[in-house]
C-alpha cells in the first residue's frame, strides 16, 4: 500500500477505512479530511471539496454523504492518540497533534478553561486532519539572492496565510543544511513551536530538514531560540512565524551571536510588516538583508519579489516556486 | 500378587491425593506473587502515566519487560494489539485481554474483575481521574492479597488435610 495512504488509514475508525478502501481516491492528490460529529464525510482534493458517499465515491451532493458518527470520531481520536489523549495534552492545548508521516490532525470541541488560559479541550466533535505535502526544490530559485559571496544572509520570508512561506522556509533550511551548489552546507537550529518545519513525531522530523539540522519541536520561539544558541551552536537559525515583541528581542539577540537568522511573518509586503508597531524594528534597524515576498496571486507560493536591507529590488517578478507552495 | 496390587493402589491414590494439595497449594502462591505483581504494574503504569508521558501501548511494553511469565505475556499481548490499531477501541481490547489474563494465571476473578473499569478510564485526556480509577484498582487489588495473604496457610492446610482425607476415603470405598 501506498506510504501516505497506509498513514493516513491507520489513523481512521474502521469504517471510514472501509469507505476510503472502495474510493479510488490517489492519495497524493488528497489534501485534507473533515469528521464533524453528525455532519458528512468531506474531503479535500485536487483543491476541490467532495462529499464521500458510502460506497466511496465523491460526489458534490449533501444527502448522498456518509454521515460521521460519535463512534468514528472517538475511534479516529483513539488511534491518533496511540488510545492516549494524555500524552498529548499540550498539543490538544494548541488544537492539534502531528502523526506519523507529518499529517496534521486539528482538534475543537469544548474548550476548558484554568484562569482564563486554555487548559484542554474536551468533548473533541470535530477533526481536521491535514495531510503533509513536502516540496523539495521549491526554494532553488531564490537560493543565490540569500547568499552574499559565501555568507548567509538575515533573511525574513513576508507572506500572507496559505501562501507557502513555512513550505519554502523548510526547503531554504534543507538546503541550507545540506549545501547549496558550491556552497557547504552548516549547521541549522530549526525553532518549530507549532511542528510545521519538521513536523516532527516521536521527536523525528517527518520533512526533510536536511543532514545538519537539529530541531527544537513544540517550544515557544524567544526561549528557543536562547537555547539552541547556547546547547547547539547552530550557524543559522530559522523559525516560523514572527510575532510577539519577545520574539524580536530575542532575534536581535541571537544576530548579534553571530548567528544568521532565516524567519517568516505575516504580511502582504514590506510595508505592511513596517505598519505593525512590533514588526517594524525588523525593517527600520535594517534586522534583515533580504526580504522575500510571496502571494498566492496566481498558485501560491508565487514570489513577488526579494529586497535587500536598503529596498532595492534584488528580483522582481513571478517565479512559481518548483512544484507549487 | 493380590497384595501388591493393593499397595500399588494405595501408593498411587495417595500420590495422587498429595500431588493435588501440593497442586493447589502452589496455585495459591503463584496467585499470591501474580498478585503481588499486577499491583506494582499498576503503580509503575501510574507513574509513567503522570510522570512520564508515555502512551498506553509504550507503557505496556515497558512494563512487559520488567514482569515475568503470565503477567509479561499478558502485557505483550496487549501492546501488540494495541499497535496493530484494528478496527477496536480501547474498552473493548481492554476487556478480552482481561479474560486472556484470567485463563493464563493463577489469578481469581475478583483479582481482576477491579480491573475491568479501567477500561472506561485508561487513555482519556483527564489524567487525574486515570489516576485516581487506577488507585481505585489497586485498593482492591492489596485487599484481595492481604486477604489471600491472611487466609493462605489456612486454605494450604485445609487443602492438604482434604486430599489426605479424601486419599483415606478412597482407599476405604476401595478396599
Amino acid at each position: 500500500m501506498h506510504e501516505k495512504k497506509k498513514e493516513i488509514m491507520k489513523i481512521l475508525s474502521a469504517k471510514l477505512r472501509k469507505i476510503l478502501e472502495n474510493s479510488d481516491i490517489d492519495f497524493e492528490r488528497l489534501q485534507e479530511l473533515r469528521l464533524r460529529m453528525n455532519e458528512p464525510f468531506i474531503i479535500r482534493y485536487d483543491g476541490k471539496e467532495y462529499f464521500v458517499a458510502e460506497n466511496g465515491s465523491l460526489t458534490k451532493e449533501y444527502e448522498d454523504a456518509y454521515e460521521i458518527n460519535a463512534a468514528d470520531i472517538k475511534e479516529t481520536l483513539e488511534y491518533i492518540s496511540s488510545f492516549s489523549l494524555y500524552a498529548y495534552e499540550d498539543e490538544i492545548r494548541q488544537g492539534f497533534i502531528t502523526v506519523q508521516g507529518g499529517h496534521r490532525i486539528g482538534l475543537a470541541g469544548k474548550v476548558v478553561l484554568e484562569q482564563g488560559r486554555v487548559k484542554s479541550v474536551k468533548h473533541i466533535s470535530f477533526i481536521n486532519i491535514r495531510m503533509s505535502h513536502e516540496k523539495k526544490g521549491c526554494g532553488t530559485e531564490i537560493m543565490p539572492y540569500i547568499y552574499e559571496g559565501n555568507q548567509i544572509c538575515h533573511t525574513l520570508i513576508i507572506s500572507p496565510p496559505g501562501c507557502g512561506k513555512t513550505t519554502l522556509l523548510r526547503d531554504i533550511v534543507r538546503m541550507i543544511s545540506d549545501g547549496f551548489k558550491n556552497h557547504p552546507g552548516v549547521s541549522v537550529g530549526v525553532v518549530d513551536e507549532r511542528s510545521e518545519i519538521g513536523a516532527c513525531y516521536r521527536g523525528i522530523p517527518q520533512n526533510d530538514v536536511g543532514i545538519r539540522t537539529d530541531i527544537l519541536d513544540c517550544c515557544p520561539k524567544a526561549e528557543g531560540m536562547l537555547m539552541l544558541i547556547r546547547s547547539m551552536s547552530p550557524a543559522v537559525i530559522a523559525v516560523d512565524e514572527i510575532g510577539k515583541r519577545e520574539d524580536i528581542d530575542a532575534l536581535a539577540y541571537v544576530m548579534n551571536c553571530g548567528c544568521q537568522m532565516l524567519a517568516t511573518v505575516h504580511g502582504a509586503s514590506v510595508d505592511d510588516v513596517k505598519n505593525k508597531p512590533i514588526l517594524r524594528k525588523l525593517v527600520e534597524e535594517k534586522l534583515f538583508k533580504r526580504f522575500i515576498v510571496l502571494s498566492g496571486r496566481e498558485i501560491p507560493g508565487t514570489i513577488e519579489s526579494i529586497f535587500d536591507e536598503r529596498g532595492s529590488v534584488l528580483y522582481d517578478g513571478k517565479i512559481a516556486l518548483a512544484g507549487g507552495a | 500378587m493380590v497384595l501388591i496390587c493393593k499397595l500399588a493402589g494405595i501408593i498411587f491414590v495417595m500420590g495422587a491425593a498429595g500431588y493435588l494439595s501440593l497442586s493447589m497449594g502452589q496455585n495459591l502462591d503463584r496467585r499470591k506473587c501474580e498478585l503481588r505483581g499486577l499491583y506494582s504494574i499498576f503503580i509503575q503504569l501510574k507513574s509513567q502515566i503522570q510522570y512520564m508521558g508515555d502512551t498506553l501501548p509504550e507503557c505496556f511494553e515497558i512494563l512487559s519487560k520488567g514482569s515475568k511469565g503470565a503477567l509479561s505475556d499478558w502485557l505483550m499481548g496487549l501492546t501488540e494489539r494495541l499497535n496493530t490499531k484494528q478496527d477496536m477501541g480501547f474498552s473493548k481490547i481492554w476487556q478480552e485481554e482481561l479474560d486472556r489474563l484470567y485463563q493464563i494465571s493463577a489469578l481469581a476473578p475478583e483479582d481482576v474483575e477491579p480491573l475491568r473499569e479501567l477500561g472506561d478510564k485508561l487513555g482519556a485526556a483527564d489524567i487525574a481521574a486515570q489516576l485516581k480509577a487506577i488507585d481505585y484498582a489497586l485498593l482492591h487489588m492489596e485487599r484481595n492479597r492481604q486477604a489471600l495473604e491472611e487466609t493462605m496457610e489456612q486454605k494450604k492446610k485445609v487443602i492438604v488435610t482434604l486430599s489426605l482425607f479424601g486419599g483415606f476415603m478412597t482407599l476405604l470405598i476401595l478396599f
